[in-house]
């Protein structure tokens, strides 16, 4: 028995001892392809860190590559960082004095950062022949990284948010999928046809249910960043906002627990989702562009469409409210033109017909109209015209985003508690929307100076 | 039974002689020696973010500027806040539930896989593997597992014609879906007490089976009596750990639904990395600190009651 | 006869309990994506698809990540075996005054949460320059680790003190008896410390996100969650990457159990 052990022993100390040395060797030899040319003298080194992963690591890799191809006094290493602690990493390394050149946000900590001075004001680098960027994106896209009139957030790839349709459910219900709603009051009646509830509550078809931001209704209501803060205080409680929260409570008259896990569907840890509308489920879904490669490559026989969420009265048809990715410049990095001219060139500014044809290997909505209207953009389009709508509404004056506050992220998380309250009936939309005023202003003058 | 400990009392200093006290300095000497390692690293790593958590306690610090002193506001500001109060709640209910719940369970299938049974070897390594499976993929498994309307069990459960709950939907079995989520990964502790319980002498039990002792006296007088050191490391860790839950409910419920599963070191982590507030993050977590220390205290003092060390009869 | 198949059903029903969902994880891994989403779903797929682990392995240098947490694992175990025995014997073995107070105040290293004491661990690392390589996770374990002293200690304290006494007649050191009699002694407990350590090495995720910079260096734990992303997670690429990061560790406990399961061995040694 002794003897034996003493063999098996043996066996793994040295298959261990040997894997460690093939480690180690590893360890030393230079790692491949794109620190080649670290050592060169007179290279300006940057570092880049986002929060891309999967295919869109790749997709980004190329564009960094490309990059490094085109400016031979800049080399960029990327860092893709896992998404679910993103933000921990970075805040530390920053704390510490160690934060990268260039890194992409996606979660609103914009003003956050801003407020501290942690972020380099990109307006002044936007001279001679930059002067051109301050007005060359979408005026929505400039608006989220901007905060008290200054751009510290640069756009780079933006979203939209647009009403999914399923054309067969539609059809099974009674109703014409050339036809999709073109007011809230059509949607709400349209939807109630469509939903599949067995005796014992078990929510087999839905047709459709607000989970989604409450955000991304504002257009729709015409509710704006300005009607939700006045500068120094949210404004949360006003006649548009209370519109846009009694919609959303119309239905608290489907089984919340039961809808929630549907609408969750397969869902990932942190995000990563598979919805109920890839699987044929859900009626109608409000989602992003995103999901239309997800059908593609889960559930391709999918019969559906895409139209701009329908307006209520006061709010505005063919618009969307927008967020995106955002490169920013922290405010102790070593070579902040080159940061600048890296984060220029991602955006497409010198080269938008390079961008036109970069952006849709990632799914990716432009950030300013010069893309857009590039012909390897537009082709994009054509072959899939699903996608065309969640493009175009990029153009409407009454786009919306959130007020950009130091809070914002505290804004979202207490939203997100707001809505739960309200579709299970638990508050009325005015004391829920009262709550959430009060919260997030308490956490506003906690946090200002 | 007598009860062992390896502790010196501290006697008054003119009852010991000098060969004792003698003994009593070389002691020490060696003692710090062999905890020199330890020393060392808790005075290089240790001491400095203690010390300065502490000190962010009292200040508004963002991380992102230094920070600012502010004295007692944080505290002032954390028993104000319903909240804190709430994850306060949700992480002792976790704690008072899957720390007995998991010690019973883990005893028990270590004394069933301490049998000889055929294939004694496959089934320790099934039940220890749950416990090694990545987070990301075991997180993706249960969302899935624990879901009303597409998820096995509920399914499992209505074609019985039972009642099929929300699980991870519903603020009432939000929790108790993670201590089960818990228990199924209590593998570890299932080892350790495996290794405890092969050092119990077999002629204890013969002896015991002589005097005519049945299968629960032998379990309540020789069995846990000889594993009750590692009883108490699992159970101090364990409560240790219990009371800093955090990763499954950051990943798979975000604190939802209704703050119902927004444990302590949830929203410890939120006010720390989402709202910019490690002064109060850090408040909080000195706070915790407290408590967890007085409960592990209380733990080990009510120890000389139920742990025998060494193999005295 | 009753009793032993009484035995056996228990077994069997805990165990399909147990590893149930793994079972599903592994049916997951052999789908291709098409037919992740069928309902209801299906248990054993027909055929078995393996597209998604070559695929998987590729699709990241997994290769690279899994030699990198050997590393990270094997060095780690190394620094805890020798410190924490170290550690361990000096709180089981050997009766001084501070050694409760150092034994609390050990433990309550583990009782602040890491969320407060990352950023001030951070700047101290970053100070020391680091930052960006393993130094920050392996060195510390050469000065023990709280986990592994603790446990270690139990198993310590349940050998008799007749033994340390009798070799300490016949004039040993302090050194010698942890050496020639309490060690050997511990192997079973030794064993089962260097696996636990291994094990908490090759799925620590936080340690290796916070201080490695370089996507080279990665290790298995972080290339997991390249699957996951807020755009759509690749279910059966997950599933075959984490089946693939499970399995060695599976195989090491497989192997190795009988020899910590054993426990102290004490025959021989009465009186």
């Amino acid at each position: 028995m002794k003897a034996l052990w003493t063999k098996k022993a043996g066996i793994i100390t040295a298959t261990l001892a040997m894997t460690v040395g093939i480690a180690n060797t590893a360890w030393a030899a230079e790692p491949a392809t794109h620190q080649v040319t670290r050592h060169d003298a007179g290279v300006v080194q940057l570092t880049y860190w986002n929060m891309w992963s999967g295919i869109w690591t790749k997709v980004v890799q190329k564009m960094v590559d490309a990059f490094n191809a085109t400016h031979p006094g800049i080399h960029v290493t990327m860092l893709s960082v896992p998404s679910a602690s993103g933000e921990q990493k970075l805040l530390t390394s920053i704390a510490a004095g160690d934060a990268p050149d260039v890194f992409t946000e996606w979660n609103p900590y914009v003003a956050a950062f801003a407020q501290e001075h942690a972020l380099l004001n990109l307006n002044q680098f936007m001279v001679g022949h930059y002067a051109g960027l301050k007005h060359w994106f979408y005026p929505v896209a400039a608006k989220w990284g901007t905060y008290q009139g200054q751009m510290y957030g640069m756009p780079w790839t933006m979203n939209t948010f647009l009403l999914y349709y399923n054309k067969t459910i539609m059809k099974q219900s009674g109703l014409n999928p050339a036809d999709p709603p073109r007011t809230m009051a059509q949607l709400w009646a349209d939807q109630a046809k469509e939903w599949r509830i067995s005796k014992s509550g078990v929510v087999s078809q839905i047709g459709f249910y607000p989970s989604n931001s409450w955000d991304q209704y504002m257009p729709m209501f015409g509710v704006t960043a300005q009607d939700l803060f006045n500068g120094s205080k949210y404004t949360l409680t006003n006649p548009k906002a209370m519109a846009l929260t009694d919609f959303m409570a119309k239905y608290n008259k489907y089984p919340y627990a039961q809808v929630s896990a549907f609408e969750k569907g397969l869902s990932g840890a942190l995000g990563g989702s598979v919805d109920p509308f890839e699987l044929g489920k859900a009626g109608f879904y409000v989602n992003g562009m995103w999901e239309i490669p997800t059908i593609q490559q889960f559930n391709p026989h999918l019969q559906y469409g895409a139209v701009p969420i329908p307006p209520a009265p006061g709010g505005f048809a063919n618009t969307s409210w927008v967020n995106g990715n955002y490169n920013e410049i922290p405010a102790g990095t070593k070579h902040p033109q080159q940061a600048f001219e890296f984060i220029a060139w991602l955006s497409g500014y010198d080269n938008a017909a390079w961008a036109a044809k970069a952006y849709p290997t990632g799914g990716w909505i432009p950030n300013s109209p010069v893309i857009t209207k590039q012909p390897a953009y537009q082709q994009f389009l054509n072959s899939d015209p699903v996608q065309k709508p969640f493009v175009s509404v990029m153009l409407n004056p009454h786009d919306q985003i959130t007020p950009v506050t130091p809070v914002d992220m505290y804004y979202e998380q207490k939203e997100t508690d707001m809505q739960d309250y309200v579709l299970q009936g638990i508050k009325t939309p005015a004391a829920a929307l009262l709550h959430w005023e009060q919260d997030v202003n308490q956490q506003l003058q906690n946090t200002s100076h | 039974m007598s009860i062992t400990h390896n502790v010196n009392l501290p006697q008054k200093p003119s009852q010991r002689s000098r060969a004792s006290r003698a003994k009593t300095r070389r002691n020490r000497i060696v003692g710090w020696l062999f905890l020199s390692p330890w020393v060392i690293g808790f005075l290089a790593f240790a001491l400095y973010p203690f010390l300065a958590s502490l000190f962010y306690s009292f200040t508004n610090y963002n991380i992102l500027s230094p920070p600012q002193w502010i004295g007692l506001q944080n505290y002032q500001q954390m028993v104000q806040d319903p909240l804190f109060w709430q994850s306060l709640y949700n992480t002792l209910y976790y704690t008072v539930i899957f720390v007995p719940a998991s010690t019973v369970l883990a005893i028990a299938i270590a004394m069933l896989l301490n049998q000889r049974v055929r294939g004694q070897t496959i089934y320790r390594t099934l039940f220890y593997l749950p416990s090694v499976v990545p987070l990301v993929a075991s997180s993706v498994l249960w969302l899935w597992l624990f879901n009303p309307s597409f998820g096995f069990i509920d399914a499992f459960l209505r074609a019985l014609g039972l009642p099929a709950p929300g699980w991870l939907y519903s603020e009432v079995w939000v929790k108790p879906s993670l201590i089960l989520m818990s228990l199924w990964g209590i593998g570890q502790p299932i080892v350790i007490y495996l290794a405890g319980l092969q050092g119990v002498p077999q002629e204890l039990y013969e002896a015991a089976h002589l005097e005519g002792a049945n299968g629960w006296h032998r379990t309540r007088h020789i069995t846990l009596p000889m594993i009750s050191p590692v009883i108490l490391f699992n159970v101090v860790l364990g409560m240790i750990g219990a009371f800093q839950y955090f990763t499954q409910a950051y990943v798979m419920t975000q604190g939802g639904p209704d703050n119902s599963s927004m444990f302590f070191a949830l929203y410890l982590y939120q006010n720390a990395f989402q709202y910019l507030h490690l002064g109060y993050a850090s408040a909080m977590a000195w706070l915790l600190f407290v408590v967890i220390l007085i409960a592990t205290l209380l733990v080990f003092k009510s120890s000389a009651r139920w742990v025998y060390y060494g193999n005295e009869q | 006869m009753g009793k032993s198949a009484a035995k056996h059903l228990i077994l069997i029903i805990l165990s399909v309990l147990f590893i149930f969902p793994m079972f599903w994880m592994v049916s997951t891994s052999l789908k291709p994506s098409i037919e992740q989403l069928r309902w209801p779903p299906v248990w054993i797929p027909n055929p078995f698809d393996w597209i998604n682990y070559p695929q998987a392995m590729n699709f990241e240098p997994f290769f690279q990540y899994i030699l990198n947490t050997l590393n990270y694992g094997v060095l780690s175990v190394i620094g805890t075996i020798i410190s924490s025995s170290l550690v361990a014997y000096g709180f089981a073995r050997i009766d001084f005054p501070e050694k409760n107070v150092l034994f609390v105040l050990m433990l309550a290293t583990l009782m602040l949460p890491f969320q407060v004491t990352m950023v001030p661990l951070f700047i101290l690392f970053k100070t020391l320059g680091w930052v960006g390589s393993f130094k920050p996770l392996v060195v510390p374990t050469f000065f023990g680790s709280a986990f592994n002293i603790f446990l270690l200690r139990q198993f310590l304290m349940g050998i008799p003190v007749a033994l340390s006494e009798a070799a300490y007649m016949d004039g040993a050191s302090e050194f010698t008896i942890f050496w020639r009699i309490i060690l050997p002694l511990s192997k079973p407990a030794l064993a089962t410390v260097a696996l636990f350590q291994f094990i908490y090495a090759w799925n620590d995720f936080l340690g290796p996100l916070i201080y490695l910079n370089d996507q080279s260096l990665y290790t298995v734990s972080l290339g997991l969650q390249t699957y996951v992303s807020s755009y759509g997670t690749q279910w059966g690429l997950l599933m075959a990457a984490s089946t693939i990061a499970t399995l060695p560790i599976v195989l090491l406990f497989f192997l190795t159990q009988r020899t910590f399961i054993q426990g102290i061995s004490l025959s021989g040694i009465k009186g």
